[in-house]
């Protein structure tokens, strides 16, 4: 950690979701919305976070708290109400370079093959066919691919599905990771394979900073170094848990330890009280 | 394909079955009707008629195609526009066929013009709706994803939209050959100006030959049960990775 400056800051952010809801009267439902009620929604309020350099932290809490609010935020897919979110010093005004994102169902093009999805981010910048090929057939190696590079996502299981995913966010070289829910759609046991996966990925690439949302706590503990409880809506930061363990210590192994099982009670009561029934 | 065979066999056994009892005059059997065919055939007046009515089918038809889905892609694209030019596709697309054929004479004459207009009246509400729905049900997170890759305006649609309405497109034309056919044959029993298959139908149920009747309908079926065919090779040839998008129900089950 050279560089101890905040690389992302959420400044007192707050997001309210507005819908309009068709009047709920007997004429209301035949007729077009006149006079739209509009319902509001505070997602987030007032969150601050820092995030540093070479950070890997988690944002946890209980469903509906906001937590993938933040995280699309600080990726500029959307925007606060009020409240700020600065990466690398400067507001986010929209999608940037320095951020990749990992979607929760792959958000794969299901008309491009694997290396086709993996360059996708290359080739909208222009490189050419073959250099944007071997980026992308590095990472298709790097993350167990090697021999699928023209599959098409359909014919991949859902595992497989997410590592094109992270192997396309690394193809586009990216300072910050964000991931929502990255391994959420997969079973359990393709999601356990794949958090020890992700570790060994992001071991290889060297330590970028990284950001993820999950509503899996042992995700939270083995992977991230810090985690954030959020409580339930309105979104607030409740507190923040350092997880003492050294990249090196991450594996199958930690799992058993009684530290690791007392952090996890922790989340736990922090996150169980605020989960709504 | 053994399913199709087996429930083609059953039709076709329901038919005879049923033509057995019948006098020629109610229901001729499969065989009368081959026989009809085949000297429509020979005698050179199906291909003929076939040729008349396959140019405004084709002209109509292509017309409806070539603008039929730009537009429902522009309406998918640009929300506002297609909330206004929806409602009228919908009218156009319930209004009856037959009656407003008086008015398409008045309009355009009893020549090709007609034809043509009538086809592409027909076809192109059909075609634009099915267009518009694919464009308009692109995934947002096949879209948030181009943008978090930085892509223009411009990539967003050549890359996103464009590719994930390929389907939609297939589907649009497999719907739109059904309706221009039809629409041909009832613009040419209607307006009798040209010696095409309508035609055909209409002078040989003014002759009582019902085995010549069914024999016509049955060479349109098949005829377009044959384009709808050779579309479906060129849509997975096209576009192989389909299967997998219907596969997931997210498909242009329109």
């Amino acid at each position: 950690m050279s560089d101890p400056s905040p690389k992302i800051v959420v400044d007192h952010v707050t997001k309210i979701y507005r819908t309009r809801k068709r009047r709920d009267t007997f004429l209301g439902r035949f007729l077009p919305d006149l006079r739209p009620t509009i319902r509001e929604l505070k997602a987030v309020d007032d969150v601050s976070l820092e995030i540093t350099t070479g950070d890997f932290v988690a944002i946890i809490g209980p469903s509906g708290c906001g937590k993938t609010t933040v995280l699309r935020m600080m990726d500029g897919l959307i925007f606060p109400d009020s409240g700020e979110v600065r990466v690398n010093g400067t507001p986010v005004l929209g999608p940037r370079a320095e951020c990749g994102f990992i979607f929760q169902d792959f958000g794969l093009y299901p008309w491009r093959t694997v290396i086709d999805n993996v360059a996708f981010g290359p080739e909208l910048r222009g490189v050419p066919r073959n250099v944007r090929y071997e980026l992308a057939r590095k990472h298709i190696d790097l993350v167990g691919l090697k021999g699928f590079e023209t599959s098409f996502p359909h014919q991949l299981s859902g595992g497989m599905q997410q590592r094109v995913g992270i192997a396309r966010m690394l193809s586009a070289e990216p300072e910050i990771m964000l991931m929502d829910e990255p391994f959420g759609a997969l079973d359990a046991l393709t999601r356990r394979t794949m958090q020890f996966e992700l570790i060994r990925i992001l071991a290889a690439e060297g330590s970028a900073t990284s950001v993820f949302v999950t509503h899996d706590l042992d995700e939270a503990i083995l992977l991230a170094d810090k985690v954030v409880i959020m409580s339930a809506r309105p979104g607030r930061v409740k507190e923040i848990v350092n997880i003492p363990f050294a990249r090196s210590e991450r594996g199958e192994a930690l799992l058993e330890t009684s530290m690791f099982a007392e952090l996890r009670h922790h989340l736990w009561l922090g996150v169980h009280a605020e989960q709504p029934l | 394909m053994k399913a199709r065979l087996a429930s083609l066999a059953v039709v076709i056994g329901v038919w005879w079955w049923l033509s057995l009892g019948a006098s020629s005059l109610g229901l001729p059997g499969p065989v009368q009707v081959v026989d009809a065919l085949g000297r429509l055939m020979s005698s050179g007046r199906l291909m003929s008629a076939l040729s008349v009515t396959l140019g405004s089918f084709a002209a109509g038809g292509t017309l409806a195609i070539v603008i039929g889905v730009p537009l429902g892609i522009f309406m998918g694209v640009r929300r506002s526009v297609g909330l206004a030019i929806d409602p009228v596709l919908t009218a156009l697309y319930v209004m009856p066929f037959s009656a407003v054929i008086p008015l398409f004479v008045l309009w355009f004459g009893i020549d090709e013009m007609v034809r043509l207009a009538f086809i592409f009246t027909f076809t192109v509400p059909q075609v634009a709706i099915v267009c518009y729905q694919g464009a308009k049900s692109t995934p947002t997170t096949l879209v948030e994803v181009a943008k978090t890759y930085l892509a223009t305006e411009r990539q967003i649609f050549w890359k996103v939209i464009l590719p994930y309405e390929v389907p939609f497109i297939f589907t649009s034309l497999r719907l739109g050959v059904g309706l221009a056919i039809q629409a041909m044959v009832v613009a040419e029993l209607l307006i009798q100006s040209v010696r095409g298959l309508g035609f055909l139908l209409q002078f040989a149920s003014a002759a009582f030959d019902l085995a010549t009747v069914l024999g016509v309908i049955l060479f349109i079926m098949l005829l377009g049960a044959g384009a709808v065919a050779v579309m479906q090779r060129i849509e997975t040839s096209v576009a192989p990775w389909r299967e997998g998008i219907s596969a997931d129900g997210g498909g242009s089950n329109v």
